[in-house]
């Protein structure tokens, strides 16, 4: 789904991404961790042609994400914020963004009614342009749109962030649902060791822009090398 | 020193904005238009006390600057409203800090006071006084004569920011500049027995007394300054304390007639929406709006005689709204660009859809200018094909921002945002598209009959609608083309 080669990005003189080669298969499920500025955010905005790389290559199902737009039919990403036009109301932003990828009103109302219990009823019907809603509304709203038309590569930025305890759990049931139903390929980045790995088949660790871990979630030994490099300890719970 | 560190933020704000990079050539194109302007303003300063002394032989040059001097200082403000930021900063950072608020204010106010364009001015009044006021009563009356005047023009730039913020927050209040100076002007003419020798006294106070007028002139500063400080302090309040305030609609209009259009009727919508729902936006339509009102008006009353000014005015009706709307264009959309961009081609579908919409809006004018019609001062096959022309050829010319823009626009912020500068490029081609069109009129009704001026006007705007898939696609590879180096400076101004 996913093959990056010799990818670099420099800001000034600093190399703040370096990968010599990843691969992500159809139906994987990958989390993303590292430490602030460890290069998740920027390996995202380049996989999506949102950067400019300085060498190497992205290609999603064999194409090159700087050569044409084809490719943006098959993907859903969030980021942050400046994914969401927050003068519309959510339904408006949904229908909007349904239309974008050719999806009817009723197709679209549809979908929204698989995520009835994740938005808890606090986003539609509520008569608010998004601009007014809580952060974890937001968050929800994004998630949502990205994920409004089935797309068969999802990349969520920090999906669990400013979600509520009963929100966090909903998703990761959403995403591990979402990748064993429609086989879709499903990237995260997260600061949530312990999410990600219940969530993910694959992690990868990064750190100062370099893949230095690339280690399989179901592996008992996972969390504690994870915990290891995070130096998380018991004392640290004490 | 806090306030040395804070001024040096602003600059540094200025010197960074993204805007403002790698725009050689803007930059240039503005300096000469500075220098152009205080060449002209020198040349005013040499040649109008002769022409006082010889249209006005019973007074002096510095009377008649003190009768005629609420109209320059209207012309001023004019100029301030179309080219002076708006005074603006992004305050949030400093405001739990403990810097005294009353510092971080004051030293916005400042920052926008302590202007190019003010010091322009001693250009004229300099020559002006020394040439006039010695005369009478020495250099040193003639410096404090050029004092007062700077000071009449900072209390003027003071004005502007209390004007400016309040028609930033409520459109509506474009008519207190409109009526302050319009209300005195008119007087100057309605009543001249009983107001124009008030205005002579100053003039000759400013001169005779220079030293006790320059001391009332400061007297006023601090006053403007401080209500001007109140202004600022109120907005910006108001704007800290809004994001926590979560409004509930009672109705939300959809625009669902745009529907029909398919895809580009999507991006209608949405342009639509941003339009009526964000404070920004909303302002710049009824400013437009008022701006053409406002040269129908002067139209209607028949006070320009030169075929320039006419063609420039009858442009003006035509393009205002557009240039003055589309000159952000892109701006407010970097608050949301990577929604767009992660999706096909939306880009190029909004910019298609920017421009049917804005095509749509240029029929106001049409409406507008049917009094004129009616009273037979414009022709409606003029007024047509000004609005064919307007959508062939001015809009193609200022949508070509959609390439340079690379700032995020706050959409409904005016005082807390990061920065308010239009600098570079922008200014030049939003130029263009102003006055080159009143040019191109008055350079065609000089050498062709009324009807061949139309019919050339008519042709240029169709050639311009007709192609009009081609250039905005062209617009859209340029804008791809720039698009990392945009994106930086949306993200950076955010």
């Amino acid at each position: 789904m996913v093959e990056i080669t010799n990818l670099t990005k420099l800001f000034g003189s600093n190399k703040v991404l370096d990968i010599d080669r990843l691969t992500v298969a159809d139906g994987d499920l990958v989390g993303l961790v590292g430490n602030n500025g460890a290069g998740k955010t920027t390996l995202f905005r380049l996989m999506f042609d949102l950067l400019k790389r300085d060498s190497g290559s992205v290609l999603i199902d064999g194409a090159d994400v700087t050569d044409g737009e084809e490719w943006k039919t098959r993907c859903g990403v969030y980021i942050d914020n400046s994914f969401l036009i927050d003068y519309l109301g959510p339904e408006e932003f949904f229908y909007f963004i349904g239309k974008t990828y050719g999806m009817g009103k009723d197709e679209v109302d549809a979908r929204l009614e698989t995520f009835h219990r994740f938005m808890n009823g606090e986003i539609l019907g509520t008569k608010k342009f998004i601009r007014d809603m809580s952060m974890g509304n937001k968050q929800k709203i994004g998630i949502v749109a990205a994920m409004l038309h089935s797309p068969r590569l999802l990349v969520l930025d920090e999906p669990f962030n400013f979600l509520d305890p009963s929100s966090q759990i909903r998703i990761k049931e959403i995403l591990h649902e979402y990748n064993a139903t429609t086989g879709a390929t499903v990237i995260i980045s997260s600061h949530n060791l312990n999410h990600t790995i219940d969530v993910c088949s694959r992690i990868l660790l990064l750190e100062k822009g370099y893949i230095i871990k690339d280690i399989p979630a179901q592996d008992a030994d996972s969390r504690r090398q994870l915990e290891e490099y995070f130096e998380i300890t018991d004392k640290n719970y004490e | 020193m806090i306030a040395f560190e804070l001024v040096k933020h602003r600059y540094l704000e200025y010197k960074r904005n993204p805007q403002f990079y790698g725009s050689t050539f803007a930059k240039v194109m503005i300096y000469l238009g500075g220098a152009m302007f205080a060449g002209y303003l020198l040349l005013f300063g040499f040649l109008t006390p002769k022409m006082f002394e010889g249209l006005f032989p019973a007074y002096e040059p510095y009377h008649m600057l003190g009768k005629w001097l609420f109209i320059l200082l209207a012309a001023d403000i004019l100029i301030r409203f179309m080219y002076q930021k708006t005074p603006s900063s992004n305050l949030k950072p400093y405001y739990l800090l403990p810097i005294g608020k009353r510092k971080l204010l004051n030293l916005l106010m400042l920052g926008n006071v302590v202007s190019l364009y003010n010091a322009i001015w001693l250009f004229f009044i300099v020559p002006f006084a020394f040439m006039t006021v010695t005369k009478f009563y020495g250099a040193a009356s003639a410096f404090a004569f050029i004092c007062t005047f700077e000071v009449f023009i900072l209390i003027n730039n003071l004005l502007y920011i209390i004007f400016r913020i309040l028609v930033n927050r409520a459109v509506a209040c474009i008519l207190l500049p409109m009526v302050f100076y319009g209300s005195v002007i008119g007087a100057l003419f309605a009543f001249e027995d009983v107001v124009s020798p008030v205005f002579i006294t100053i003039g000759d106070a400013m001169a005779a007394n220079a030293w006790l007028v320059l001391l009332a002139s400061l007297v006023v500063l601090v006053a403007v300054w401080m209500l001007a400080y109140g202004v600022v302090d109120a907005t910006m309040r108001q704007e800290l304390s809004s994001a926590a305030k979560v409004e509930t609609r009672k109705s939300v209009t959809d625009y669902s007639f745009f529907d029909r259009f398919g895809e580009v009727g999507a991006y209608m919508k949405l342009e639509m929406k941003m339009v009526v729902r964000n404070k920004n936006c909303r302002s710049q339509f009824i400013m437009g709006c008022v701006a053409i009102l406002l040269f129908v008006v002067l139209l209607y009353m028949d006070i320009y005689t030169s075929t320039f000014m006419q063609s420039f005015v009858i442009c003006y009706v035509f393009s205002a709204l557009g240039v003055i709307m589309l000159s952000g264009v892109m701006s407010y959309e970097g608050n949301y660009i990577d929604c767009l961009l992660v999706r096909r081609v939306s880009i190029l579908t909004l910019l298609r859809a920017k421009y049917y919409l804005h095509c749509l809006f240029a029929l106001l004018p049409m409406l507008f200018v049917i009094p004129l019609m009616v009273d037979g001062q414009q022709t409606f096959g003029r007024c047509f094909a000004l609005l064919l022309f307007t959508c062939g050829a001015v809009f193609p010319t200022v949508l070509q921002l959609a390439v340079y823009n690379k700032k995020t626009t706050p959409l409904n912020d005016t005082v807390n945002v990061k920065s308010s500068n239009t600098t570079g490029i922008a200014s030049v081609i939003t130029m263009v598209a102003l006055f080159v069109p009143s040019f191109i009129l008055t350079l065609l009704a000089l050498f062709f009959e009324p009807l061949t001026v139309t019919i050339i006007l008519a042709l240029a705007g169709i050639a311009g609608i007709g192609t009009s898939g081609w250039w905005l696609k062209n617009i859209y590879n340029r804008f791809c083309a720039r698009k990392y180096a945009n994106l930086d400076g949306y993200r950076a101004t955010r």
